[in-house]
């Protein structure tokens, strides 16, 4: 099973789910549930240093 | 975001000679169509400033404007069913099943019959509650999370301009807090109200708010900015004590999801034979591939250590 996250949650949440994943990813879907794509330890910093 | 719906003018609330006032002289502009969050220690007076807006409290000098008007003139209780109004304890009437609950303001306002009951469906889909389910419930019969939806969708019900929130989320459990709270910000994506929002957690305000009033005693503005402009440069100890360490942890709370660029894995939809399950890992530079179902929806990870775990010939479907 997995944990997902929707675009409109929050990257907090997202980190939260990152870091309970067996495999350091989190899986991204729309409201009723389609893959959508990956959130990932290096795009979430990349985020966050481009506010730097 | 660019005219104001509510100015406070000078503010003051003082409750007898010899006591230094719970708000002092206050002037504060909340734009149309913005979430602003009131934040800061306890007693600073940051509720008594939402009361204020909706005369639940009685301003002792300086002007409250609501939509071009002076609200400290009139009828108070005309006011009020012009604002909605959720506080922490919810507020429901204990008597009155949700759908009477919801139907409140309604009613005040002398909407016929039909309508509400449209409305009262209409609320609660809005909050994500089934209707059928839930209209002839009464609050005791809800857990907290649903009795603040129920409390969200009354203050809404009579489609007001204007919402105050009081600590919405203070007495619910963290899980649920988070999952109100993303609810809420959905919720006003679509609905666009114009939001006066008090908290004593600076992390709610970082998510909640398009701007965010740090409040010290006597309801003074120590800081008034965006969430982004707070965090980058607090303007003075006051505020950076009140931020905590850690600014960068709270700046997460104010990207989404969707502002990444998103990573894309391997999938195979299940049933895939592990043959070819073996094989997609290979390729795969993640060294992992997502199994879906027939409708796209995630199933589960799968690397080579999983697959090897099941002990099944190479021949045998994965995901069956």
């Amino acid at each position: 099973m997995t944990v997902d996250l929707q675009p409109e949650d929050t990257l907090q949440d997202a980190l939260t789910v990152m870091l309970q994943s067996s495999v350091g990813m989190a899986v991204i879907t729309d409201r009723k549930g389609k893959y959508l794509g990956c959130c990932t330890i290096e795009s979430l910093a990349k985020l966050i240093m481009s506010d730097r | 975001m660019t005219e104001p719906l509510i100015r406070l003018e000078n503010v003051s609330k003082s409750y007898g000679a010899g006591t230094e006032p719970a708000v002092k002289n206050l002037t504060l502009e909340v734009m149309r169509g913005e979430v602003l969050v009131l934040v800061g220690p306890s007693g600073c007076g940051k509720s008594t400033t939402l009361r204020l807006i909706n005369r639940l409290i009685e301003p002792s000098s300086g002007r409250i404007i609501l939509n071009g008007e002076d609200v400290t003139k009139g009828d108070p209780a005309i006011l009020r069913r012009k604002i909605g109004y959720v506080i922490q304890q919810v507020g429901l009437f204990p008597h009155r099943t949700i759908a009477e609950n919801i139907a409140t303001v309604p009613k005040l306002l002398g909407w016929d019959a039909k309508k509400i009951d449209a409305r009262i469906d209409e609320m609660l889909d809005l909050v994500s509650m089934d209707p059928e389910t839930y209209r002839d419930r009464f609050p005791k019969e809800l857990s907290g999370g649903q009795a603040q939806r129920v409390g969200v969708a009354r203050a809404l019900a009579a489609d007001p301009d204007v919402l105050l929130m009081d600590e919405p989320f203070g007495a619910i459990d963290p899980i649920t807090r988070d999952r109100l709270q993303n609810e809420f910000l959905r919720l006003q994506q679509e609905l666009k109200k114009t939001i006066v929002f008090v908290t004593h957690d600076i992390d709610e305000a970082i998510k909640m708010g398009n701007r965010i009033a740090i409040l010290r005693e006597g309801s003074e503005i120590a800081q008034l900015d965006t969430p982004e402009a707070i965090l980058a440069h607090p303007a003075d100890e006051f505020v950076e004590s009140f931020l905590g360490s850690g600014a960068i942890l709270k700046g997460l709370t104010l990207k989404r999801v969707r502002d990444i660029d998103m990573h894309q894995v391997p999938t195979l939809k299940a049933p895939v034979m592990r043959a070819e399950a073996l094989q997609e890992l290979q390729d795969s530079p993640d060294q992992v591939a997502l199994l879906l179902d027939d409708n796209d929806k995630p199933l589960r990870w799968i690397d080579e250590r999983s697959l090897n775990r099941t002990a099944q010939p190479i021949e045998k479907a994965v995901g069956r």
